[in-house]
């Protein structure tokens, strides 16, 4: 088990956002939390990757308890997360967003294997490579969001963290990064993913779980969920 | 939307880019010789830019110390983006520890008393962003304002300070007295050497400042080297990453609370510096010389000169410290003019006079990406 939560509580001041939800995530799977606005999912991730203090329960990573480490301890494990809103640095440009990726590496130093895992981003981002010199901030929605994937793939995890990839995007360039999810996936890197663009995380994921107002009231595999007819009902748009 | 400002402009060479493609020698030279321009600036007497009304070396020695401030604020506000409003604690600080320990309560020398002042101005750094470090925006703002006036009144209510009136006596810095260096006398429209009028080569005096200034300039000259190795190091990225989005660089991996806390009291430790430069050239401090006016006028010197930007800052310093000096002419309207003058800067230059390159390469990049969507109207 790559990632295990176990009754996990969290509040913002009185307000519980998320309560008692436990979910695991095995090494090599592609995982979503799927839920509507406000049910919790960002600050699941928020929980996971250290930027929310738990009220309850246990986040557990790779047979290490992390429930109270520092955020910025968590990369150096392998958690790396490309935050909700991608979170670019604006005012940077794109090879020094990318740099920042590997802030946290011990092995930041060697050229090579850096080199090796920018040659890897910039073959699942082409479009990162043309314009390395770009400041972050005047790139489109779209090239944002592969930069804050990219970033967080340099620093090489082993849990990438994916708050809602597919957010304000245009329909072909959803398609497109999942596609990009699945291919990261299959080079071995294990995936939590927060959607809700449920049907393609659905069909993408080997296991999904759903949220609903900070609980998580159903979960099985991507394949059992898509073909469930509540959530299609709830967040399929029906048979429509 | 208009885009006559992106269709007329042709790759424009920015100051810096050309400077950089000169060749080293050159460029040596051309330091060298802004250098000894800057240490000669106040025996030049260069009509029109020195102060007619007040002494020039003291005007000069004025604007140094407001350099070296906007150079520390800048870190803290221009490198890590945390706004504070109470930078004149620091300063006063600096200052107080000198007047303690060299006048009021022991009498170290100066040279010895400044160090002590920094890494006590540093503490004081760490003492205060410790806990108010974890608010962030305008409550920090707050925070560190409150902080600013605890410390004046604190100066003012404590009679082992000396009080409302202040420390008296402070020991001037050491001078070695070596040969005179004349000045130009510009009176009859041609410069010519003056050598009835004459600096002693570091003689830290009460007439003449001009030694004062010199040595401030070079206390510049090694916070500006601190601060581009700084700036340039892993601490500057880890400061521009927590200053855009702390979040994101949490999960990057930056102790954003511990680089934080870095800035501030890298910050506190060259405010106490100048603090500690002024005491000794003021000879007598007191909680007037600290007021809150000072820390706006800071603060304006970092904005107006464009935050973040090293040189912006300077030339914000000097905007700020020198102007009021020269136009002393106009009298109490100089603060009226000086007032205006800020706003205007403000309405046209919002980023400040000169902005960090990356403000100005995200603007730019903005209006080529405008151009390339809406296309040359005229082409």
């Amino acid at each position: 088990m790559l990632l295990e939560v176990k009754g996990l509580c969290v509040n913002y001041g009185r307000i519980e956002a998320i309560r008692d939800i436990s979910f695991t995530v095995e090494e090599g799977e592609i995982v979503t939390l799927i839920g509507a606005n406000g049910a919790g999912k960002t600050t699941t991730m928020k929980t996971i990757s250290g930027l929310r203090p738990v009220r309850a329960g246990t986040v557990t990573f790779d047979g290490q308890d992390i429930t109270d480490m520092p955020s910025h301890e968590r990369p150096v494990l392998g958690i790396s997360q490309s935050p909700e809103g991608r979170g670019c640095f604006v005012g940077m440009s794109v090879m020094e967003n990318l740099e920042m990726g590997t802030y946290a590496r011990p092995d930041r130093k060697n050229k090579a294997t850096i080199k090796d895992d920018l040659d890897r981003v910039f073959e699942l981002f082409p479009r990162l490579k043309e314009r390395t010199n770009q400041a972050a901030g005047s790139m489109s929605g779209g090239e944002q969001q592969m930069l804050a994937m990219g970033r967080a793939l340099m620093a090489k995890p082993k849990l990438l963290l994916l708050d809602e990839p597919s957010m304000g995007l245009a329909p072909k360039l959803i398609q497109q990064i999942f596609d990009i999810v699945t291919e990261i996936n299959s080079q071995g890197t294990t995936v939590l993913l927060v959607e809700q663009n449920a049907a393609q995380a659905l069909k993408r994921s080997h296991r999904a779980y759903i949220l609903e107002t900070g609980e998580i009231v159903r979960e099985g595999t991507g394949k059992a969920l898509a073909a469930d007819p509540a959530v299609k009902a709830a967040y399929l748009g029906g048979d429509v | 939307m208009s885009t006559s400002t992106a269709q007329t402009r042709k790759p424009r060479l920015d100051f810096k880019d050309r400077v950089a493609g000169l060749p080293k020698p050159v460029k040596i030279v051309l330091w060298a010789l802004f250098a000894v321009f800057l240490f000669a600036l106040p025996l030049l007497n260069i009509p029109f830019i020195t102060t007619e009304d007040s002494d020039f070396g003291g005007v000069l020695f004025t604007v140094a110390t407001y350099v070296l401030v906007a150079l520390g604020l800048n870190i803290v506000v221009g490198y890590a983006g945390l706004l504070d409003l109470g930078y004149v604690g620091f300063y006063a600080i600096g200052a107080y520890v000198v007047g303690v320990l060299s006048s009021a309560h022991a009498s170290l020398p100066w040279l010895v008393a400044v160090p002590i002042a920094i890494v006590v101005a540093m503490i004081s750094g760490v003492i205060l962003g410790a806990p108010t470090l974890r608010v962030r925006g305008d409550y920090l703002a707050i925070v560190t304002l409150g902080f600013g006036e605890i410390v004046r009144l604190t100066l003012v209510n404590s009679q082992w300070l000396g009080g409302a009136r202040g420390i008296t006596d402070i020991p001037r810095p050491p001078g070695i007295e070596l040969f005179e260096v004349p000045s130009l006398d510009w009176s009859n429209g041609t410069p010519v050497v003056d050598l009835d009028n004459t600096t002693t080569f570091l003689k830290f005096g009460i007439g003449d400042f001009v030694p004062y200034y010199w040595l401030a300039l070079v206390i510049i000259v090694l916070v500006l080297v601190f601060d581009i190795l700084v700036k340039n190091s892993r601490v500057g990225r880890a400061w521009e990453a927590t200053r855009e989005d702390e979040d994101a660089a949490e999960l990057m991996g930056v102790p954003t609370f511990r680089f934080k806390l870095l800035a501030f009291s890298l910050g506190a430790a060259i405010g106490g510096l100048s603090g500690a430069l002024f005491a000794g050239k003021a000879g007598f401090i007191s909680p007037d010389s600290f007021q809150l006016l000072l820390s706006i006028l800071f603060i304006a010197a970092v904005v107006v000169g464009g935050a973040g930007n090293r040189v912006g800052v300077i030339l914000g310093a000097i905007v700020v410290s020198y102007f009021p000096e020269r136009f002393r002419e106009f009298a109490d309207f100089r603060v009226l003019v000086f007032g205006l003058a800020l706003m205007v800067l403000a309405i046209f230059r919002p980023q400040g006079i000169l902005p960090p390159g990356r403000t100005r390469r995200v603007k730019r990049a903005d209006e080529r990406e405008q151009v390339l969507e809406e296309g040359l109207p005229d082409a």
